[in-house]
């Protein structure tokens, strides 16, 4: 299997069926940014073919200077927030910072709250609302940490800022989602149903747990 | 609180083995850091359980067949670097979740292809025969009618959309270029339908018939049954008679 660099090389020289190939690489992880982003699917599916049409019209201005998939990325992140400004210029709604994207985009029935979601074991919609309430630079450095596992040092490359803030803005979006998620934690649930198969998990606080840290 | 970033770096796994072990004494005695971790692991754990829903892509680039003029902008002129321009102009193939659409762009004219279409002008020629003499059920007429207006709005026929490029040969935004995609797919979608819904009519007119020659069979054979039924009656009661007037004897 071609490395990235190879096929980038092949596809500079014209080869465009090694281009394609970066797409078919590349493809689902672009896109699942690009959801967890600005969470919409359709939205998410268009940035990423963007994505690889702005590649490939740029290909002869990327020199090899930061790793492919990087540049791809940051391709991407800049379509994001141009989609978030969009959204936000429209008069339905003046949405501010922070604002629950997903629940705007009718994703989670808006009168559940992340409690709810989940005590009901929707973690994955109880997850993504929590991450709809932060910053959106925080938000995408989370994302891009825990979801694509770049190293600080990438992020921070990647979103052109030091790696100090990078640090910072994870650290300050993980304690707000810890606060918010930590109703029923998860192993606790999982635990107690691999004890017992035959009834169904009970998620109950954490013991010696109150809101606030 | 001790130094967030390397707690942050220990938890992430990046730092170097002598450095987590000095980390690993530190948790040992720290109960502030030590409940932070945890606590962050467990969130870590949590968040891994947000997927993506599973997205129809399958995007590729794709050449078109012909030679293309030259175009002024600067950005062909890259592409010629790479000897691309030399065949043609940048295409975006779309998925196969649309059956064979093809998109091609070049010399100032797009067209389609799909898989469907030779189908399509088939069906369209073709008769539609009545299996059944009697009336066609309502859901069957709404069908037809449903199809009348497909084939209203696809009358214009469908080998070639010409889309003017500006007289200058500048080329499209990509905004322009994937509005133009999305009626074609949307175009093509209409016209999956109508072959659909033709199919449907023949099926259930199928069908009626079907079900028309059934149920003339089932009564058919229930009148038989029934002359039988009579029969084995009669002969049941002239029996009991002959028993009866033999007992009697």
């Amino acid at each position: 299997m071609m490395s990235d660099e190879e096929l980038v090389a092949r596809s500079r020289g014209g080869d465009l069926d090694s281009f394609n190939q970066l797409v078919l690489r590349w493809e689902r992880p672009i896109y699942a940014l690009a959801y967890r982003v600005i969470g919409r699917e359709e939205d998410a599916r268009d940035v990423a073919q963007e994505t690889f049409l702005r590649a490939f019209r740029a290909l002869s201005g990327f020199k090899g200077q930061a790793k492919f998939s990087s540049w791809l990325y940051r391709i991407t992140l800049n379509l994001c927030r141009d989609w978030i400004r969009r959204e936000r210029r429209t008069p339905i709604a003046q949405v501010p910072e922070g604002v629950d994207l997903i629940e705007l985009a009718g994703e989670t029935a808006p009168t559940e709250s992340i409690e709810e979601l989940v005590s009901r074991k929707q973690l994955g919609l109880a997850v993504a609302k929590a991450m709809a309430l932060l910053p959106d630079e925080q938000r995408t450095a989370i994302i891009l940490k825990e979801y694509h596992g770049l190293t600080f040092q990438e992020i921070a490359d990647l979103l052109d800022c030091p790696l100090s803030t990078v640090k910072t803005r994870l650290y300050q979006g993980l304690t707000v989602l810890r606060r918010h998620l930590q109703e029923a934690k998860v192993e606790d649930t999982h635990a107690k149903y691999q004890e017992n198969p035959g009834s169904s998990p009970v998620p109950r606080p954490a013991s010696g747990v109150t809101a606030g840290s | 609180m001790c130094d967030q970033e390397l707690l942050l770096d220990y938890l992430y796994g990046e730092l170097e083995p002598a450095a987590r072990q000095a980390f690993d004494r530190h948790l040992a005695s720290c109960g502030d850091c030590r409940s932070e971790v945890e606590g962050l692991q467990g969130t870590r754990q949590q968040l891994a359980r947000w997927a993506p829903p599973e997205p129809d892509l399958g995007f590729q680039i794709v050449r078109s067949a012909k030679p293309a003029p030259v175009l002024t902008s600067s950005r062909w002129r890259v592409a010629r670097v790479w000897g691309l321009a030399a065949a043609a102009l940048v295409v975006l193939g779309v998925s196969a979740s649309l059956a064979n659409l093809q998109i091609t762009m070049g010399s100032g004219e797009v067209t389609i292809r799909t898989g469907a279409n030779a189908r399509a002008h088939q069906a369209a020629g073709a008769p539609v025969t009545d299996t059944a003499a009697a009336v066609p059920s309502p859901e069957v007429a709404r069908l037809e009618a449903r199809l009348a207006e497909l084939e209203k709005q696809l009358s214009a026929p469908v080998a070639a959309q010409v889309v003017p490029t500006s007289a200058s040969g500048t080329r499209m935004s990509d905004a322009e270029l994937l509005k133009i995609v999305r009626q074609l797919i949307s175009t093509s979608e209409q016209r999956q339908e109508g072959v659909l819904a033709r199919q449907i009519i023949q099926v259930s007119r199928d069908l009626e018939g079907a079900r028309r020659a059934d149920y003339a069979r089932v009564s058919q054979g229930l009148m038989q049954l029934q002359g039988t039924a009579a029969e084995t009656s009669h002969r049941q009661t002239a029996l009991e008679y002959v028993v009866r007037t033999g007992l009697q004897r």
